[in-house]
C-alpha cells in the first residue's frame, strides 16, 4: 500500500446519471424546414397565435395601464405593476371568453381559468396565482413586438402608433352599445379596488372575450392592415402578407378541396390539387412563396428518409432491450433488410447489393418521371410509404427515398435560385441538409450500396443522435439511444413515431385560424371557402 | 465512493501527460467530459490507446467527434492472437514530480465513467525534493508492462508504439531514483502478457489459505471454464459468484452444478450510494475477494471471469488484462478491509438451474474490423503515407480510392501505390491540392476511408483517424488561446444583418484576420521566410509564424500578388472559421445564456422574426457550463497581453511601405478582437478587464495618439509614418476604404465607452486618425456618416446592451481638422472646458497637465506657465497654419514672423505670446515630423518656401 494514499482504495465508483432522457428531435433535422416557413413565409405567425383579437386586447391592456395605473406608481414599480395589470386583465379575459364560448380552442391558460358560469353574482373571484400568459414570447408576446405594436423599455411595454390605434379600436368595440350595467362592471374591473365579484365578469363576458372578428368590428381593419401590410420596408411584412395571401388564393382556387392544413401538404409537394388541376396563382410574389413551400416539402421527404432509418434503429434496440446492441450489429441488420428489400429490388433489380452508388443513382434518375409534377408525386408517395407505421420494407423504402430525393435534387437544383438553395443549406452538415447529402452521396459514387447504407446508419443516425445529445445539452442528458459499453441501448422508452414522422412545424394551422378569425375564410361542410371580405382583401393585395 | 470522472479534472493533480489504456473509449463523451480536465496545464499531452476492434467501432460516432488527432492521439492496439483483446483499463496521469495510475474495470466510456458499478484502484508516486515515495514498485511494473506491450504488438500502428515508448520514458524518468523509499509490497500489479492470471494468483495466494472466494464479473464463458478452473485451483474454498441482473443469461448453470454446493450464484440487486440509498446499477466491476484464516486478498481490474482473461497469457492468445492485488493481514484496520466494499452491495441468490448462456447482440454482431487493416497513417509535408495489410490472396491488380472525411466535408482523394507486397501495401495521398491541404491542416478531426477493389467486384475497406502532428504538439495553454481566439471570431459571425457586415469585411480582408489569429508577429519582418522559389510557394503550416511574405505580394502590396497565395489565405480563413464553428464547449461559454429548444443543434442564440429563440446553447433550464473564472481571467489577460505585445513589435520597427500596410491591417484586426475581449471581460466582470482596456488604449495610442508632438516626440507610429514625406504616396492608398476609417473610429469610441474613459485619450487618438486618413471631420463627412452609424449599430449589438449606437456616435467629437492646430485633442467633456477664441470648439488641457509632469525641466516649466494662464484666462492661441496667411496666431489671425515660429518650436522655459493679442501661443516643433508635415502641407499648398 502506498504511503501517500489513504487506505480506502480500491473503491466503487459513484453513480452520476445522465439526467433526463427523451426529448423531441433526436436528429435535429427540424430547424431547416421550420426556418424556411418562419423566415420566408409566415413570420410572426405561429400555431400558438391563432386568435388575432389577442393583439388588440394586449394593446388595450397597455393603454389602460398608462391611463389608469402608471401615474400612481413609482418609477421602479412600473414594470412590475404593468406585468401584474396584464396578468389581472388576462385572467378576466380568460374567464369571460370561456363563459362566452365554452368550446373555444387555443385560449391560453384555459385549464386554469376561473369558470364563471352558474356561480352566484356576488361571490368573490379568486384568480389563480400562476397561469400561463398569452403574452409569453412563445405565445403572442414575441409576435406583438415583431409586428410593431409595441416596444419594451426598462422592462415596460409601450405602444407604437399602430398599437395605440388597435387599443382604441378594441376600446371602441368594448364600449359600443354597452349597457349601463356593463359599463359599471367594466369600471369596477378597471378600477381594481377590492375583490372582484363574479357578477362583474358575467356582465362583461359577451364583450371582453376572445372571438372571431367581423368587418363591423373596429379592430378588424387595423388587424387586417397589420397582417397584410406592405408599406413598411420589412421583408418579414412582405413575406407574411404573401404567405397569408397565398392561402387565400389557394383556398379560393381549390374549389372546396382544402379543409385543413394537412390538405395543403400534397398540394405544395406536387403543385396539383387532388383533382389534378394546377394551382393558378395571382402574381409572381405568390409563385415565389409557393416555391418556398415546395422546398419545405422536399426537406420533409429527405427528413422522412432519415427518420425511417431512425425508426428501424429504435425497433432493433427495443427488441434487444435492455441489452446493448453494437453499431456493427445494427449495420449488419440494416444491410440484411436492404438486401431483402422489394422496393429496392423493383427499382434496381436483383443486383442491388453489388451495384455502386453512382450506378444506383443513374438508375433512379433514369426511372424518375420526366415531368416535374410526376417526380414530386413519386417522392411524396415514397415519403408516405416510409413513414407508414405498417411498412415492413422500411429500410429499402428509406434508401430508395433518399436516392430519389438526391437524384431529384441533382436534376432540379440547377434551376433553383440561390435563395432556394440557401433555404436548404441552413447549418449544412450539422443538419444533414439536402445539398450536403447530395454532395456526400456523389462523393461515394464508387462505393457499393451497402457502404452507402453503412455510412447513412453510422453517420446520419447513430453519430448524429449522439452529437445532437451532446451539443444540445452539454451535460449529456437527453439521449434517445444511450451509447454504452459495446454498443447502444434505448435510453428510456422508445420515442413515439408520431414525433419524428410528423412534418416540421409549418404554422399553417395558426395561419388558417387567423384568416378564419378575421372572417377572410369560412369553414364549411365542404372545406374552407373564401368570404367576400377575403376576396376583397385579396383583390386589394393583388393591386 | 470514488467520483471517477472527476479524478481527471482534479485541481490537486493537474496532469501534463496522460496515457489512457482502455478496451473501449466513447470519444464523444471523452472529448467533452474528460479531455478538458486533462488539458488544463503544461503540455496537455493526451494519448488514448484502445483495442483495435473498438478503434474501428469509434467510426460509428465519427460525426460526434472533433478533437481526435488534433488535441489528443488516439490509436488502436492489436494483440497477436486472432481473438485476443487488449482489455486492460489503466489510466496514467503524469506531472513533473508525481504520477497517478488508475487500474480498474471502467472503460473510457460514458457508462464506464458515470453510471456503471465499477471498481477502481488508485496508485500514486510523488517525488519530493529528496526522494521518491508511494507505490513505486507498482509503477515500475507498469513501466515494464509498457515495454512488453511494445514487444508483443508488432502489428500495432507505429505511432501508437511510439507514444507508448514516450510514456514509458517519461514514467521511467520520474521513477529513476535508486534510493526510492521501499514501498509497501502488499499491493502488486498483475498483467497477463507472459503468464496467465490464474497462474499468478495461485502463486500469490496459497491455495490452502483460502476458504471463501467472492467473484464479481459481468461476463463469462459459454462453458464457465474460468470459473471451473478457479474452483479447482482453490478446492477448499466456497465460491460466491455475483453477477449483474441484466446479464442473467450469460452464465451456464450446467458446469457449475457439477461442482456441487461449493458454488453459489447471486444477482446484484443494487449498491448503496454515498447517502446510504440503494441504487440499481449496471454491474461492470470485476473484483475477486479471497478470504482465509490468515488474511484477505482483493483482486480488482479488467479481467472478467473468462478463459481469455484468466487462463491464457497474451503470448498464448489470451487477452491483456491488468489487475491490482492487495493483501490485507488479519490485523488490518477494519475500515480498510475489503468487507467494507462487499457490505455496500445487496445480492440475492439465483438457482443454478435457471442459469443459461446466450450470446449478447453486441458480442455476436458483425465484426467491425474491416478486411483491409490500415496499420498506420502519417501526415507528411506533401503526402499522407499509409501502410495496409490486405486479406490473404488478394491480387496485385487492386485499385484504390480514398475519402478524407471530417465533420464538415468529405473529399475524394487519389491514392498512389508506392510499394506493394503480399503482406503489406504502402500507399500515399497527395495533400498539395488546396482543398485537401485545408482539410488536413484544419483543426478538426479527419479520418481516411480507404477502399480497395479487386477482381470480380470484391471490395475491402478500412478506416483510420489521421493524427495531425502540428496540432498534437501544442501545449494546453496554446490550445486554450487558439480556441478563445477562434471563439471570438465565431461570435462576430452570428447571423444578423449588422454582424454580417463585419463578417463580410473579414472575408474581404482575409489577411488581417489570419495575421491576427496567428498570435505571433515575427520581429524579423521582411526576412523572406516562406518565399517560394521558381514560382512555387512552400506550404505554410498553421503553426508557422506568419510574416509579410505570407500575405503580401513580392511587391509589398497589401493583398498577395500571387493568386495562389491569396487562395491559401482564404483557405486559412475558412479553416479558422470552421474551427470556430466546431467549438461546442467554448472556453467562454458563459455568454450563451439563452435557453435552447429541442431540434436545435446550432450554438448561436438566434431569433426568428417573431422574436422567439429558435436555437441556442445550454439546456432547457438555461443551464450553461460554468467555466473556471480564474482560467478565463488568465486567458483574457494572456490574450490581451499577446495582442499588446504584437502591436508593440509591429510599431517598433522602422516604417516602410510594406510594413505600414501590414501594421495597419493587423492593428485593425486586433482592435476588433480587443473590443470583443473587452466586452467579454466587462460582461463577466472579469478581473482581467483592465488588461483589455490597457491593451486597447495602447493599440490605438501607439498608432494614432498625437500626444507628445509638442515635445517633438510623437510616439504614434502611424502618425509618424504619415508625416514622413517618403511614405506619403503609399500611405494615402491605405486609407482609400472609408469603412476602415469608420470602423476604427467607432471601435475607439465604443471601447472608451465600455471602459468609461474620461479624458483626452480618445480625442487624441481620433484626431490622429483624422490626420492619417486625411479626413477633415469624422461626423461631418457625408461619406462617413452612414458608415459610422452602421458600425456603431454593429458594435452596439455585439455589446449585449452595454453601449448604444447613439452613445458611440456621441463619443465622436465634432471636430474638424480646420478647427485644430497641431492636433491637440479637443473634447467637450474634459475637466477644463476652454473656449477657443477663434472658434466655437472647446478643448482640453490634459496635454498640458501631462507636460507638467515631464522629465524635461524646461518643458515642465513652460507647460506650468501655460496651464496657469489658460486656467486663469480661459484662452489660448495656437500656431495656426492658414493656407492664405501662413503660420499665424489662431486667436487674432496675425501672421507670425518666421523667427517667432522657429522660437516657438524650440523647447525652452519662455512662454511665447502672440505679439498682437498677447495670448500665449502653444508652440510647435518643426523638426517633429507631425508639425513638419503640417507646415509642409501649408507650404505646398501656397507654393511658398518651407519654414
Amino acid at each position: 500500500m502506498g504511503v501517500l494514499e489513504p487506505p480506502e482504495f480500491p473503491q466503487w465508483t459513484v453513480r452520476r446519471g445522465f439526467g433526463k432522457v427523451g426529448g423531441r428531435f433526436p436528429l435535429a433535422l427540424e430547424a431547416v424546414g421550420q426556418r424556411m416557413i418562419a423566415m420566408h413565409v409566415l413570420p410572426q405567425v405561429t400555431n400558438a397565435t391563432a386568435h388575432p383579437r389577442y393583439y388588440a386586447f394586449f394593446c388595450w391592456v397597455f393603454e389602460q395601464f398608462e391611463q389608469r395605473v402608471s401615474h400612481r406608481l413609482q418609477e421602479r414599480q412600473v414594470a412590475r405593476g404593468q406585468r401584474a395589470w396584464r396578468a389581472y386583465l388576462e385572467h378576466a379575459l380568460r374567464a369571460c371568453s370561456l363563459a362566452n364560448d365554452p368550446q373555444i380552442r387555443q385560449l391560453i391558460g384555459s385549464q386554469k381559468a376561473v369558470r364563471i358560469g352558474g356561480v352566484r353574482r356576488d361571490a368573490r373571484v379568486t384568480f389563480p396565482s400562476k397561469s400561463p400568459s398569452g403574452f409569453d414570447p412563445a405565445n403572442y408576446g414575441a409576435a406583438f413586438l415583431a409586428l410593431g405594436l409595441g416596444f419594451r423599455q426598462n422592462g415596460r411595454y409601450h405602444l407604437t402608433p399602430m398599437g395605440r390605434t388597435l387599443a382604441e379600436a378594441f376600446r371602441g368595440d368594448l364600449l359600443d352599445g354597452m349597457s349601463r350595467r356593463q359599463e359599471r362592471a367594466l369600471e369596477v374591473l378597471l378600477s381594481r379596488q377590492g375583490d372582484l365579484a363574479y357578477g362583474v365578469l358575467q356582465d362583461l363576458s359577451p364583450r371582453l372575450c376572445i372571438r372571431a372578428l367581423s368587418s363591423v368590428d373596429r379592430e378588424h381593419r387595423p388587424l387586417i392592415d397589420m397582417f397584410f401590410r406592405h408599406e413598411r420596408d420589412e421583408p418579414s411584412d412582405r413575406a407574411r402578407a404573401n404567405g397569408l395571401a397565398l392561402l387565400l388564393n389557394l383556398v379560393a382556387d381549390a374549389k372546396g378541396s382544402i379543409a385543413t392544413a394537412e390538405d395543403l401538404y400534397p398540394l405544395f409537394a406536387t403543385a396539383r390539387y387532388s383533382d389534378g388541376r394546377i394551382p393558378r396563382l395571382a402574381n409572381k410574389a405568390l409563385e415565389e412563396t409557393f416555391a418556398i413551400w415546395q422546398r419545405y416539402m422536399e426537406r420533409q421527404s429527405q427528413k422522412t428518409g432519415f427518420n425511417a432509418l431512425w425508426h428501424e434503429v429504435l425497433n432493433l434496440l427495443e427488441r434487444h432491450d435492455p441489452l446493448a446492441v453494437s453499431a456493427s450489429f445494427i449495420v449488419e441488420h440494416m444491410i440484411k433488410e436492404m438486401e431483402s428489400s422489394s422496393a429496392l429490388m423493383s427499382l434496381i433489380g436483383a443486383r442491388a447489393s453489388a451495384i455502386s452508388v453512382s450506378e444506383a443513382l443513374a438508375v433512379v434518375s433514369a426511372k424518375l418521371p420526366t415531368s416535374v409534377h410526376s417526380r414530386a408525386e413519386k417522392v411524396l408517395r415514397l415519403t408516405e410509404e416510409a413513414s407508414d407505421q405498417e411498412c415492413d420494407d422500411r429500410v429499402g423504402v428509406a434508401l430508395v427515398l433518399l436516392l430519389t430525393v438526391v437524384a431529384r435534387w441533382e436534376a432540379e437544383s440547377l434551376r433553383l435560385t440561390p435563395l432556394h438553395i440557401q433555404l436548404h443549406s441552413f447549418e449544412g452538415p450539422a443538419r444533414l441538409t439536402l445539398p450536403w447529402l447530395a454532395q456526400e452521396v456523389r462523393n461515394r459514387g464508387d462505393l457499393s450500396l451497402q457502404e452507402l447504407l453503412r455510412w447513412l446508419v453510422e453517420w446520419c443516425i447513430l453519430a448524429q443522435s449522439v452529437r445532437v445529445a451532446y451539443e444540445k445539452l452539454d451535460e449529456g442528458d437527453r439521449f434517445f439511444i444511450l451509447p454504452v459499453d459495446g454498443g447502444y441501448r434505448l435510453a428510456h422508452e422508445r420515442q413515439d413515431p408520431q414525433r419524428y414522422f410528423a412534418y416540421d412545424s409549418s404554422r399553417l394551422r395558426g395561419a388558417l385560424s387567423i384568416l378564419v378569425d378575421l372572417e377572410l375564410l369560412r369553414r364549411t361542410k365542404n372545406g374552407l371557402s373564401v368570404t367576400p371580405l377575403g376576396k376583397a382583401v385579396f383583390q386589394n393585395l393583388r393591386k | 465512493l470514488l467520483e471517477f470522472e472527476a479524478e481527471f479534472d482534479s485541481p490537486d493533480f493537474l496532469a501534463e501527460h496522460s496515457l489512457l489504456l482502455s478496451y473501449q473509449a466513447a470519444l464523444p463523451h471523452f472529448e467533452r467530459a474528460v479531455l478538458p480536465g486533462l488539458q488544463r496545464g503544461g503540455a496537455g499531452s493526451v494519448v488514448v490507446l484502445v483495442d483495435r476492434a473498438d478503434y474501428q467501432a469509434s467510426f460509428a460516432n465519427a460525426s460526434a467527434v472533433s478533437r481526435v488527432g488534433v488535441d489528443y492521439a488516439f490509436e488502436g492496439l492489436k494483440l497477436p492472437g486472432r481473438s485476443a483483446r487488449f482489455h486492460g483499463k489503466c489510466f496514467l496521469l503524469l506531472k513533473p514530480h508525481a504520477a497517478r495510475l488508475y487500474i480498474g474495470s471502467a472503460n473510457l466510456t460514458a457508462t464506464g465513467l458515470r453510471t456503471n458499478l465499477e471498481i477502481v484502484d488508485r496508485l500514486t508516486v510523488i517525488r519530493d525534493p529528496h526522494r521518491l515515495q508511494g507505490d513505486v514498485s507498482v509503477m515500475r511494473t507498469f513501466s515494464d508492462l509498457l515495454g512488453l506491450l511494445l514487444e508483443v504488438s508488432p502489428t500495432t500502428n507505429a505511432a501508437a508504439l511510439r507514444r507508448l515508448a514516450v510514456a514509458q520514458a517519461k514514467l521511467d524518468a520520474l521513477l529513476d531514483d535508486p534510493d526510492a523509499a521501499v514501498d509497501d509490497t502488499s499491493v502488486v500489479l498483475l498483467h497477463t502478457i507472459s503468464h496467465s492470471l490464474l497462474g499468478q494468483i495461485t502463486r500469490q495466494i496459497p491455495t490452502a489459505s483460502v476458504d471463501q472466494i467472492t467473484a464479481m464479473s459481468p461476463f463469462y464463458d459459454p462453458e464457465a471454464a474460468a470459473l471451473v478452473e478457479l474452483c479447482r485451483a482453490y478446492p477448499h474454498a466456497a465460491v460466491q459468484v455475483v453477477k449483474g441482473e441484466e446479464h442473467i443469461r450469460n452464465l451456464s448453470g450446467v458446469p457449475l452444478a457439477q461442482l456441487g454446493r461449493r458454488v453459489q450464484v447471486c444477482a446484484l440487486d443494487g449498491a448503496k450510494s454515498s447517502d446510504g440509498r440503494l441504487q440499481s446499477r449496471h454491474m461492470h466491476a470485476k473484483a475477486y475477494h479471497f478470504a482465509g484464516p490468515h488474511g484477505e486478498w482483493l483482486l480488482v481490474g479488467s479481467a472478467n471471469l473468462t478463459a481469455a482473461a484468466w487462463l491464457r497469457s497474451v503470448q498464448r492468445g489470451g487477452n491483456l488484462e491488468t489487475m491490482t492485488l492487495r493483501h490485507f493481514a488479519k490485523n488490518t484496520f477494519e475500515s480498510t478491509r475489503p468487507t467494507r466494499l462487499m457490505e455496500m452491495l445487496r445480492t440475492r441468490p439465483i438457482p443454478l438451474s435457471s442459469l443459461t448462456y446466450e450470446p449478447e447482440p453486441a458480442e455476436d454482431g458483425g465484426d467491425l474490423t474491416p478486411s483491409l487493416l490500415i496499420v498506420a497513417a502519417a501526415l507528411g509535408p506533401r503526402y499522407i503515407e499509409m501502410r495496409c495489410q490486405p486479406e490473404d490472396g488478394w491480387s496485385t491488380s487492386t485499385s484504390f480510392s480514398a475519402l478524407l472525411i471530417s465533420r464538415d466535408e468529405t473529399l475524394p482523394a487519389l491514392v498512389e501505390v508506392t510499394e506493394r507486397s503480399p503482406a503489406e501495401w504502402r500507399l500515399r495521398i497527395d495533400t498539395l491540392s488546396d482543398s485537401v491541404n485545408k482539410l488536413v491542416q484544419d483543426e478538426d478531426a479527419v479520418y481516411v476511408e480507404l477502399h480497395a477493389k479487386g477482381p470480380g467486384h470484391h471490395q475491402q475497406s478500412g478506416r483510420i483517424w489521421l493524427p495531425k502532428p502540428h496540432l498534437l504538439i501544442l501545449s494546453a495553454e496554446e490550445r486554450a488561446r487558439r480556441h478563445a481566439l477562434a471563439l471570438m471570431t465565431e461570435e462576430m459571425f452570428v447571423p444578423g444583418s449588422q454582424l454580417r457586415q463585419v463578417a463580410e469585411w473579414l472575408l474581404g480582408n482575409v489577411d488581417i484576420l489570419t495575421a491576427a489569429l496567428s498570435q505571433t508577429i515575427p520581429e524579423d519582418i521582411g526576412s523572406g521566410r516562406n518565399k517560394g522559389s521558381g514560382g512555387t510557394v512552400e506550404a505554410v503550416g498553421p503553426d508557422d509564424p506568419l510574416d509579410d511574405d505570407t500575405f503580401e505580394g513580392d511587391d509589398g502590396s497589401r493583398l498577395p500578388g500571387s493568386e495562389r497565395k491569396r487562395r491559401r489565405s482564404l483557405a486559412r480563413l475558412d479553416e479558422h472559421l470552421r474551427v470556430a464553428l466546431r467549438l461546442s464547449l467554448p472556453m467562454f461559454s458563459r455568454s450563451s445564456t439563452s435557453s435552447g429548444r429541442d431540434g436545435d443543434v446550432g450554438r448561436h442564440p438566434q431569433k426568428d422574426n417573431s422574436g422567439a429563440h429558435v436555437a441556442g446553447g445550454g439546456d432547457q433550464k438555461g443551464n450553461v457550463p460554468v467555466i473556471d473564472d480564474r482560467l478565463a481571467d488568465d486567458l483574457i489577460r494572456s490574450i490581451a497581453d499577446d495582442l499588446r505585445q504584437a502591436v508593440e513589435r509591429i510599431t517598433a520597427v522602422q516604417a516602410t511601405p510594406a510594413n505600414i500596410a501590414r501594421a495597419l491591417n493587423t492593428l485593425e484586426a486586433y482592435c476588433v478582437f480587443l473590443y470583443r475581449l473587452e466586452l467579454h471581460a466587462c460582461l463577466w466582470t472579469s478581473k482581467a478587464r483592465a488588461h483589455c482596456t490597457r491593451a486597447r488604449q495602447f493599440a490605438f495610442s501607439r498608432a494614432f495618439a498625437l500626444s507628445g508632438w509638442e515635445q517633438g516626440r510623437c510616439k504614434a507610429w502611424l502618425v509618424r509614418a504619415w508625416a514622413n514625406p517618403e511614405l506619403h504616396d503609399g500611405f494615402a492608398e491605405l486609407w482609400q476604404d472609408p469603412d476602415r476609417i469608420a470602423r476604427l473610429a467607432t471601435l475607439a469610441a465604443a471601447g472608451a465607452l465600455i471602459a468609461r474613459e474620461e479624458g483626452a485619450g480618445l480625442g487624441d487618438v481620433l484626431v490622429g486618425l483624422q490626420y492619417c486618413a486625411d479626413v477633415r471631420s469624422l461626423v461631418r463627412n457625408g461619406d462617413l456618416r452612414e458608415r459610422l452609424a452602421n458600425h456603431a449599430k454593429s458594435l452596439a449589438s455585439q455589446s449585449g446592451g452595454l453601449v448604444t449606437a447613439r452613445s458611440i456616435l456621441a463619443k465622436l467629437p465634432e471636430l474638424s481638422l480646420e478647427d485644430t492646430s497641431g492636433g491637440i485633442a479637443l473634447k467637450p467633456w474634459l475637466p477644463f472646458k476652454l473656449r477657443r477664441t477663434d472658434g466655437p470648439i472647446t478643448f482640453d488641457t490634459m496635454t498640458l497637465e501631462r507636460l507638467t509632469q515631464s522629465d524635461d525641466s524646461s518643458l515642465r516649466s513652460r507647460a506650468r506657465q501655460l496651464l496657469t494662464h489658460v486656467k486663469a484666462e480661459r484662452s489660448v492661441a495656437f500656431l495656426s497654419c492658414d493656407h492664405h496667411i501662413g503660420p499665424s496666431c489662431s486667436n487674432c489671425a496675425m501672421s507670425l514672423p518666421s523667427l517667432l515660429v522657429q522660437r516657438l518650436s524650440h523647447a525652452g522655459a519662455v512662454l511665447h505670446q502672440c505679439p498682437n493679442c498677447n495670448v500665449p501661443l502653444i508652440p510647435m516643433a518643426p523638426d517633429d515630423p507631425v508639425c513638419g508635415k503640417l507646415l509642409m502641407t501649408w507650404d505646398q499648398s501656397v507654393g511658398g518656401d518651407r519654414i
